[in-house]
C-alpha cells in the first residue's frame, strides 16, 4: 500500500519541531525571567538601591545574584541585616531607627540561603552588628529547597566549612536544570510576556515613590507589596489554606512529619554559635501566621510540626541567649486579621506590632 | 507509566515501536503480538507491580470461562457459565471499587462500626473488567469464534487503551493489520498516529491542565464551606465541563494515535459532545464506547424500548444509574447518573413532541437548534457539578451559587478589569465584595473559557481535523469520515507541518508538570 504522507512532510515536520524548540529556548534565553542573556539585571537593581532610590516593579530575578551584586558594591559595614524568607521581607529600617540597615531576606529563602548571604557580608569584611534571622518552621524539614544559595555556591560551601557541617548537612536538593527550565511552558509563557511588555529588556525602574500601586523593593532592601495582590479577607485566606491542605499540597514546604530533622537542627545551631562567636547580636524573628491560617494549621496534621518547631527555636534562643520576637501564633503577637497581607505574610502594621517590644539599645550596645 | 510523561514519549514508545516493527519486518507475527503484550505489561506494572497479579488472574479466568462457554453445547450450561463469569467479574470489581462505600453507608444507616482497611482501586480495573464482560457475552451470543490466548491477552492489555479506553470489543481488534506485513514501516499510520497523539497531549497538558487550577480552587474551597456566588460557580462549573472534555477526549486521541502507530484502528470515543441537541444526542457523542456498552449490555438486556415508554424510561434511569456507579463509588456519581437518566427521559419526551410537530431531531428552526444545544450544555454542566464535587453537600453549595442563591456579586478581583463600570454596577446594587475565592487570573480565565467554548461549539474535533486520514475504526453515525463540513483539516503539507510542530512542541514543553488523567481514576 502506497504511503500518502510524503517524506517531504516528515522532513518539514521534524525540521519545524527542531526550529520550534530552538525558538522556545531562544526566547527563554533572551527574555526569560532568569535573564540568562543579561547578567546585568540584578546589577542594575542593586545600583538603584545603592543610589538611594527604590526599585519599582522588580519583576522576577535571582535573589542570590542580587544579594551578591548589592553586597559587592556596599562600601560601609551595616549595623543591622535581616536574613530569612518572604515572611521577613517587610521588616524595614524604620524599626531600627538610627542604625544602618539592609533587609537581605529572599523570597523562598531557607537556612542555606541565609548561610550563603551571611557569607557574602563576611567575605567583604562587613560583618553586621545585628542579624535578624526570620525563622520559618519548614526550615527544620529534612531537606532544603533554598534556591538562591546555588548562585552563591562559593559562599555557601565556605560558610558550611567554617561551621564544620557534615557533608550530609550540606547535600541539598538537585541542581537547577537550565535546559529543563528553558523548555518548560510556564517559563516560555513568562518569557513571551517579557518580550511583549518590556522592550528595553527590564521591567523595573528607579523611583522615589513608596506607594505607586505596584510592587516595590525599597532602598532598605525590604518590600512593599500592593494590596491588590494579597488575599486579605479571612474567607479568602481560609479558602486558600484549606484548599492547599485538602489537595495534599505542602504549605510552603511544611510536611506532616512530626520529627524535626537533626541535620537541619545541627546546621542552625552551628550557625547561631558561629554568629555568637563573631560577636554578632542575634534576633530570632518568628513571623506569625494569619489567624485563619493558624487556625487551619492547628486543626491539621501540620500542628505538631509547627508547635515543635516554635518550641525548639525558643528553647535554643533561651539556651544561647538570643532575643526572640514574634510567634507563629498571631494571638501572642497582638496581630489581628487586618495586620496580614495574606495567610503567611504580616503587613508593615503587623511587623511594627511584633517588633514594638524589641529593645534596640540592648542589641546595638 | 503515564502516557503524558517524558519517560513514555521518549523511552517507552520508541522502544516498543522499534521492537514491534523489527519483528514485523521478519514476519514474526506472533512474536510481534507477544512483544506488544509484554510492552503493555511493563507499562501497567510500572504503576504498581501488584496490579499485574490481579490483571493476570482476571485474564486467565475470563479466557478459560470464555472457552468453556464456547465449548459447551448445552444452552443451560452456557447460561450458567456466563452468569458465573459475570458474577465473579462484578464481585471482583465490587470488592475493589465499592466495598468501602458499602461499609461507610451501612455504618451511617445502622450506626455500626464496621471497618475495612482502605482498599486501593487497581488502575484500569473498571475498563478491563467491562471489556471482558462484553467479550464473555459476545462469546455466549456466538459473535466470537475461536480465540487464542495470546490474542486475548493482547485484546485486554493493549496499552494505548488499557488505562482509560476507548472500550473495545474483541471483534474490533482483529484482524488488526490491514495487510502489508512486509512493510518495514507504515509511514502514514506512524505520521497520522503521531499527530493524533500530540493533538491529544496538547488538549491534555495545555487546555485541560490549564483549567485545572481554577476548577480546583472553586470546587476545593466550596467543599470546605465557601459559598461561591453566581459568576464564580458558573465559571467553575463550565471550566470543569471543558477540563473534563479536553482531558478525556485528549486521552482518547492519544490512545487512537498510539493504536494507529501499531496498526490498530480504535473506535471513536468523542464527537463534539457539546454540540449535542439533547441528552440522547449527547450520549451518542460523549464517551461513545461506554454508551455503546451500556446500551448493548445493560439497556437492551433490560428490555430497552420494547415494552412501552414507561418501561423504557425506567430502563433508561437504571442504565444511567449503572453508568454513574461505574464511574465511582459515591453518592455524587449516583446523583450524576440519575440526572442523566432524567435528562434522557426528558429528551425522549421532547423528541416525541418534535415528532408530533413534524420536526426531525435537530432539524427544526435554526434558533431552536441553537437553543437546544445551549440548554443541553447547561444541563450537562449542572450534572458535571456532581461528577466533580467531593460530596453531595459541596455539589449543592455550587448549585446554589449557580442558581444565584449565594448572591450574584461579581468577584472583587474583576473590579480591576471593570474600570468605571464598577461604579455603575455598584449604583444598581451589584456590590463588588470579596467572595471567599481569590483568583488573580479571573479575566484571563474567563477569556480562555469563552474561547474554548467557541472551539467546542464551532470548531472541528480531532477526528474531523484529521478526517482525510480516517484515524478511527468507525465514524460518527456511520457517515463518511470526510463528510464533515469543516474546512479546518490537516494535510501533510508545509502548513500542516508548521501547525503540527507547534502543537508537538507546546505539548512537550507543557509536560514539565505531569498530572494524571481524570478518567484514569475510574
Amino acid at each position: 500500500m502506497k504511503n500518502v504522507v510524503g517524506a517531504r512532510y516528515l522532513v518539514s515536520y521534524i525540521g519545524m519541531v527542531a526550529m520550534c524548540f530552538v525558538m522556545v529556548a531562544g526566547i527563554g534565553y533572551y527574555a526569560g525571567p532568569a535573564h540568562l542573556a543579561s547578567r546585568h539585571y540584578e546589577d542594575g537593581m542593586a545600583a538603584i538601591l545603592l543610589s538611594g532610590s527604590n526599585v519599582g516593579n522588580p519583576g522576577n530575578f535571582d535573589w542570590g545574584t542580587f544579594e551578591k551584586c548589592y553586597v559587592s558594591e556596599l562600601r560601609d559595614r551595616l549595623e543591622v541585616v535581616v536574613l530569612g524568607s518572604s515572611r521577613s521581607r517587610l521588616v524595614g529600617e524604620h524599626l531600627f531607627e538610627g542604625n544602618s540597615f539592609f533587609n537581605s531576606s529572599v523570597v523562598g529563602g531557607r537556612l542555606g540561603d541565609c548561610l550563603a548571604i551571611y557569607g557574602l557580608y563576611e567575605g567583604r569584611g562587613l560583618v553586621p552588628s545585628v542579624v535578624v534571622l526570620g525563622l520559618d518552621p519548614w526550615w527544620l524539614e529534612g531537606w532544603d529547597a533554598g534556591l538562591y544559595w546555588r548562585s552563591l555556591k562559593e559562599q555557601y560551601v565556605s560558610m558550611a566549612g567554617r561551621l564544620n557541617l557534615a557533608p550530609s548537612s550540606v547535600t541539598i536538593g538537585e541542581e537547577n536544570n537550565v535546559m529543563r527550565d528553558l523548555l518548560s511552558l510556564p517559563y516560555f509563557v513568562e518569557s513571551v510576556g517579557n518580550l511583549i511588555l518590556y522592550r528595553n529588556g527590564v521591567p523595573y525602574f528607579a523611583t522615589d515613590e513608596t506607594n505607586y500601586g505596584g510592587a516595590l523593593m525599597l532602598r532598605d532592601g525590604s518590600s512593599s507589596w500592593p494590596e491588590a495582590l494579597g488575599a486579605t479577607s479571612p474567607e479568602q485566606v481560609k479558602a486558600l489554606e484549606t484548599l492547599a491542605l485538602t489537595q495534599g499540597n505542602d504549605l510552603v514546604g511544611l510536611s506532616h512529619s512530626a520529627e524535626l530533622d537533626e541535620d537541619r537542627k545541627r546546621c542552625l545551631e552551628a550557625f547561631v554559635d558561629y554568629l555568637r562567636s563573631e560577636k554578632v547580636e542575634l534576633v530570632f524573628y518568628l513571623a506569625p501566621f494569619h489567624p485563619t491560617t493558624y487556625d487551619v494549621l492547628m486543626h491539621s496534621d501540620y500542628r505538631s510540626t509547627l508547635l515543635r518547631a516554635e518550641t525548639y527555636f525558643r528553647d535554643m534562643a533561651h539556651d544561647k541567649g538570643v532575643t526572640v520576637v514574634g510567634s507563629y501564633d498571631p494571638q501572642e503577637t497582638s496581630c489581628a486579621k487586618e495586620d496580614f497581607f495574606d495567610g503567611y505574610h504580616p503587613t508593615v502594621s503587623g511587623v511594627d506590632k511584633i517588633f514594638s517590644g524589641l529593645d534596640l539599645a540592648l542589641l546595638t550596645k | 507509566m503515564p502516557l503524558n510523561s517524558y519517560a513514555f514519549i521518549f523511552m517507552f514508545l520508541p522502544v516498543s515501536l522499534l521492537g514491534y516493527y523489527s519483528l514485523r519486518r521478519f514476519r514474526a507475527q506472533r512474536l510481534s503480538t507477544a512483544w506488544l503484550v509484554a510492552s503493555s505489561v511493563v507499562l501497567y506494572g510500572w504503576f504498581n507491580p501488584l496490579y499485574l497479579a490481579l490483571m493476570a488472574g482476571s485474564i486467565s479466568f475470563n479466557y478459560a470461562l470464555g472457552a468453556a462457554i464456547s465449548g459447551s453445547t448445552r444452552m443451560g450450561q452456557r447460561k450458567s457459565l456466563l452468569a458465573l463469569a459475570i458474577a465473579v467479574n462484578l464481585l471482583c470489581l465490587g470488592y475493589f471499587k465499592y466495598a468501602n462505600f458499602f461499609v461507610e453507608n451501612v455504618n451511617a444507616v445502622f450506626g455500626s462500626d464496621f471497618n475495612l482497611n482502605r482498599i486501593i482501586l487497581p488502575l484500569a480495573i473498571s475498563f478491563f473488567t467491562i471489556q471482558q464482560i462484553a467479550f464473555l457475552v459476545d462469546r455466549y451470543r456466538g459473535q466470537i469464534g475461536r480465540t487464542d490466548f495470546l490474542d486475548y491477552c493482547f485484546f485486554v492489555t493493549f496499552f494505548p487503551k488499557l488505562i482509560a479506553g476507548p472500550i473495545v470489543r474483541y471483534g474490533e481488534m482483529f484482524p488488526r493489520q490491514d495487510g502489508g506485513v512486509d512493510v518495514w514501516l507504515k509511514r502514514d499510520d506512524l505520521v497520522v498516529g503521531l499527530s493524533m497523539f500530540f493533538i491529544g497531549l496538547f488538549k491534555k497538558v495545555i487546555i485541560a491542565d490549564g483549567l485545572a487550577s481554577y476548577v480546583n480552587l472553586v470546587f476545593g474551597a466550596t467543599g470546605l464551606g465557601s459559598g461561591p456566588t453566581l459568576i464564580v460557580s458558573w465559571v467553575g462549573a463550565v471550566a470543569f465541563a471543558l477540563q473534563l472534555y479536553f482531558d478525556f477526549s485528549g486521552y482518547s486521541d492519544m490512545a487512537i494515535g498510539l493504536g494507529m502507530m501499531f496498526g490498530v484502528r480504535l473506535p471513536m470515543n468523542f464527537h463534539s459532545p457539546y454540540k449535542a441537541i439533547d441528552a440522547v444526542d449527547f450520549w451518542r457523542r460523549w464517551h461513545i464506547t461506554l454508551s455503546r456498552f451500556l446500551r448493548d449490555y445493560v439497556y437492551i438486556p433490560l428490555g430497552g424500548n420494547r415494552k412501552g415508554p414507561v418501561r423504557r424510561n425506567i430502563n433508561l434511569m437504571l442504565t444511567m444509574l449503572v453508568g454513574g456507579l461505574w464511574h465511582g463509588a459515591g453518592w455524587t456519581f449516583i446523583m450524576w447518573g440519575a440526572l442523566h437518566g432524567l435528562y434522557l427521559v426528558i429528551s425522549h419526551a421532547w423528541r416525541g413532541l418534535q415528532g408530533s410537530l413534524g420536526w426531525k431531531a435537530g432539524a427544526g428552526p435554526r434558533p431552536l437548534t441553537a437553543a437546544t444545544i445551549l440548554v443541553t450544555f447547561v444541563a450537562v454542566t449542572i450534572a458535571w457539578v456532581f461528577f466533580r464535587a467531593d460530596s453531595v453537600h459541596a455539589a449543592t453549595a455550587i448549585l446554589r451559587g449557580m442558581f444565584g442563591l449565594n448572591g450574584v456579586a461579581p468577584p472583587v478581583e474583576l473590579s480591576l478589569l471593570l474600570g468605571p463600570l464598577k461604579e455603575v454596577l455598584h449604583s444598581i446594587g451589584f456590590a463588588l465584595t470579596s467572595l471567599g475565592i481569590a483568583f488573580p487570573q479571573w479575566g484571563v480565565t474567563i477569556l480562555w473559557i469563552s474561547l474554548l467554548l467557541m472551539l467546542c461549539w464551532f470548531g472541528p474535533n480531532s477526528q474531523e481535523f484529521m478526517a482525510n486520514y480516517r484515524p478511527t475504526l468507525d465514524t460518527f453515525d456511520g457517515q463518511p469520515a470526510q463528510s464533515s463540513r469543516t474546512r479546518l483539516r490537516w494535510s501533510p503539507n508545509v502548513l500542516g507541518a508548521i501547525v503540527m510542530a507547534a502543537i508537538t512542541v507546546l505539548a512537550i514543553i507543557g509536560l514539565t508538570q505531569v498530572s494524571s488523567f481524570i478518567y484514569s481514576q475510574f
